[in-house]
């Protein structure tokens, strides 16, 4: 039998789905608290953070958890594999676009447009010393880990799931699938059109996958009489100026997907479709800002019919 | 031998005497004992309320008739209860609960190596969620 819980969590609504038995299914309340913990560490929006802790320490050497520990060096693999287009190193940029609050406080108020000047990336220049976990940034940067800490929970607890039996979670969109139900069969997961929230335009059949989808038709506010985005494109310090609507990505893993997704999104159509035709791991669906759909030539691998 | 008549009575009276004077001075001890209590009682009753000093209370030592025996389980332990509690009138958060869920696949789906898995039927099962802008 496959058992599920639902709440809210990390700006998002999280959705953890094992089968198991009745009686080991009772993990599934364990999820809420260790998405707690993580947001402890990971949120820019908790004041107590580790993140805000880190970002504080303006140069002085901060001896961080497990969690942060990795999600920071995997954050800088991604930075290194997606050329720098998507990175941690973003939140000056995103506070400069408005927001600088909750999503929620941001489209209440409204957002303020702040001028924002481009630098080189400082990546580089962070120390990281393993034996004692410690990082040290470099004066006056800070991060930012946004939808990256959300692809990392998803899978951190899709992990953590698995050993109870098949799981699936679902971080507000960066979805995480361990294996195939029981009966071989894979998970169905649908595929939302862009400003239509909870239709499925096509139907996935997922049995061991990461998928996360990045776009424009959702967390966008005007602000400086624009319309503005989360996502950032760090060569402008703006949000990404893209002929993409949204970009659905599959990848062996979510935290892969998640970083394929907003590449492609950030440089386009044309050469994201050719990025992601180049690596046999990943395929994807994307939708233009004028509705055309393209898909990847595997993205017809995991459809589970169309109608 | 009526002097030793005599004799036997007299020690008699004076196992009688002897036996009656003590019975009589612990009357009397018992009598003004209970009354220097009653005074005592009496004078801290009158301090209290004439707001003098109350005497210190003294420590009590009771002899418990049940002690714990340290190896010994439980046979039943009692639930814990689960209880929200909410502050300025906010209601408390819910509690997620967990559901049961039914996918109907029809039929069984080829998984393929590289992760996905396919079918054909005719009739698409519900998603179990939705792929979503992050």
């Amino acid at each position: 039998m496959i058992y599920k819980i639902e709440f809210p969590a990390l700006g998002s609504q999280i959705l953890a789905a094992v089968e198991t038995s009745e009686e080991r299914s009772s993990v599934l309340r364990r999820v809420p608290g260790w998405f707690d913990r993580w947001e402890d560490s990971l949120s820019r929006f908790r004041p107590g953070s580790e993140l805000n802790r880190v970002n504080a320490a303006n140069g002085s050497p901060v001896r961080v958890s497990r969690t942060f520990w990795q999600v920071l060096t995997l954050s800088l693999r991604e930075a290194d594999e997606s050329g720098g287009v998507v990175t941690p190193e973003v939140l000056d940029s995103m506070e400069a676009i408005g927001y600088d609050q909750t999503f929620e406080l941001v489209t209440a108020r409204g957002g303020v447009l702040r001028d924002f000047e481009v630098s080189t990336s400082r990546l580089v220049m962070i120390l990281l010393e393993p034996s004692t976990r410690t990082v040290t940034l470099p004066a006056r940067l800070r991060l930012d880990f946004g939808g990256f800490g959300k692809g990392w929970a998803a899978q951190q607890a899709m992990r953590k799931l698995s050993k109870y039996g098949p799981a699936l979670v679902d971080a507000g969109g960066d979805i995480a699938v361990s294996s195939p139900l029981s009966d071989g069969s894979p998970w169905p997961v649908g595929v939302e059109a862009p400003f239509e929230r909870g239709v499925a335009k096509h139907l996935l059949a997922l049995s061991q996958a990461g998928v996360a989808t990045s776009g424009q038709d959702h967390r966008r506010w005007i602000a400086g009489g624009a319309w503005q985005h989360h996502i950032i494109d760090p060569r402008t310090g703006r949000s990404a100026v893209t002929d993409i609507l949204s970009a659905t990505i599959l990848a062996p893993n979510v935290i892969e997907a998640e970083m394929a997704a907003k590449t492609v999104f950030i440089q386009g159509s044309q050469y994201g479709m050719r990025w992601l035709e180049d690596r046999p791991h990943l395929s994807g669906l994307i939708v233009l800002e004028n509705g055309q759909a393209l898909r990847t030539s595997r993205f017809e691998n995991y459809l589970w019919s169309i109608k | 031998m009526n002097s030793k008549k005599s004799t036997n009575s007299t020690g008699a009276i004076k196992i009688i005497a002897a036996v009656g004077a003590v019975a009589g001075s612990i009357g009397l001890w018992s009598m003004f004992s209970n009354r220097s209590i009653e005074i005592a009682n009496q004078k801290i009753l009158e301090g209290q309320s004439s707001g003098g000093v109350a005497p210190a209370s003294q420590p009590m030592v009771v002899n418990t008739p049940f002690q714990p025996d340290p190896t010994a389980t439980a046979t039943s332990v009692p639930a814990l209860r689960e209880v929200n509690i909410s502050f300025d009138g906010a209601p408390a958060p819910a509690q997620p609960e967990i559901q049961r869920i039914v996918i109907n696949t029809g039929t069984t789906a080829s998984g393929s190596a590289s992760g996905g898995g396919s079918s054909n039927n005719a009739s698409a099962p519900a998603p179990v969620t939705n792929t979503k802008t992050s």
